[in-house]
């Protein structure tokens, strides 16, 4: 029966684990109910393997805990699930994700499942360490599972570009077809209808890495991408399917190592627009610390 | 998409139009068609490129 107990409670603590970090994701995926049912289901089972670990390790049935140890290893299939399905959708997409940005989605997916485990775990360990009654020892498990939740969800955060790089305005300019700003050429545009889109309705923003390692990170190109797709994303861009135009570009002084993002918002609200710059995720596969290297520190 | 047909040739398929508005009329028409983006090579010549 007490088994029952601590059951219940680790997996139900892992399991709201689960839906906490879903909840705080839907900008990666909004309108998605049958991928919550996936998530929330998946993340149950998460939660009970957990949850079940203490008790088999009590009654000594280590035969039970290899074969958990076991389970666990299928939630690699969540990230090759979610790959598999944000690939599937990318021709679907205005401006594209890139490549670089649905595997740092699908890592991300695979790794709060782990989490769930961690934080059943940790409330099993609690509801049997604990001697006190049935409320208490709920009480606990809550905190318990509380403390967890938020440390761990606190250590998985990754950087925003705001973070990293200032951002600000830029003045996007025409020489003949060429489109610039500050003298970085961005693309070529042919014709005059298309250019007095940009200078009536255009924005350009500037973003300046605050050092040696938020400026190799700002180089990768799938960072790059997914700073024009989560911007078009949150702000809207003012484009047709085939307008080729006006797709969001982001492009890089090499000098300087800015980077220069150019679009036609839907709405023209520069404060928007820089907040979502800054809002964009730093991609965990694009950073890169070349200042922890030797000839990083040479080049400082 | 030229004006001048001594500034053009190659295999890739080449339009002549009558003067600057026309060109710039069929270069839209047809990029539109292609789902393309015109480009300018500032020597009176577009050319239609699907990215």
């Amino acid at each position: 029966m007490s088994h029952i107990f601590n059951l219940v409670t680790a997996t139900t603590a892992g399991f709201l684990a689960r839906l906490y970090m879903l909840r705080r994701d839907y900008r990666q995926y909004p309108s998605y109910p049958q991928g919550w049912a996936i998530h929330l289901f998946v993340g149950f089972i998460g939660a009970a393997i957990g949850a079940v670990i203490v008790p088999a390790v009590i009654e000594k049935e280590y035969a039970a805990v290899s074969f958990l140890i076991l389970a666990a290893s299928q939630f690699r299939e969540v990230r090759s699930v979610e790959r598999d399905t944000l690939e599937a959708m990318e021709s679907t997409e205005l401006v594209k994700r890139g490549t670089a940005y649905i595997e740092g989605i699908a890592r991300v997916f695979e790794a709060r499942n782990y989490l769930a485990i961690w934080v059943s775990l940790a409330v099993a360990v609690a509801a049997r360490l604990w001697p006190g009654g049935v409320f208490g020892n709920l009480a606990v498990c809550s905190l318990v599972g509380l403390a967890m939740a938020a440390l761990l969800s606190r250590l998985m955060h990754g950087d925003r570009v705001g973070d990293i790089a200032e951002v600000e305005l830029a003045e996007l300019q025409f020489d003949q077809a060429l489109l610039k700003v500050e003298d970085t050429v961005l693309m070529n545009v042919g014709l005059e209808t298309a250019r007095a889109v940009y200078r009536e309705r255009g924005l350009a923003a500037k973003i300046i890495p605050k050092g040696p390692n938020a400026k190799a990170t700002l180089a990768n190109l799938g960072q790059m991408q997914a700073i024009a797709h989560d911007v078009s994303a949150m702000i809207g861009v003012y484009m047709d399917v085939g307008e080729q135009e006006f797709i969001p570009l982001v492009r890089r002084n090499p000098s300087s190592g800015c980077l220069y993002l150019v679009m036609v918002p839907s709405e023209d609200d520069p404060d928007a627009f820089l907040t979502a710059i800054r809002r964009v995720p730093v991609l965990e596969g694009a950073v890169r610390k070349p200042l922890t290297s030797v000839a990083g520190k040479m080049l400082d | 998409m030229a004006v001048d047909r001594a500034q053009v040739g190659g295999g890739a398929p080449i339009f002549y139009a009558r003067g600057a508005e026309e060109q710039y009329e069929v270069a839209l028409l047809l990029a539109k068609v292609l789902g393309a983006a015109v480009h300018d090579l500032h020597n009176g010549v577009l050319v239609i490129v699907r990215h």
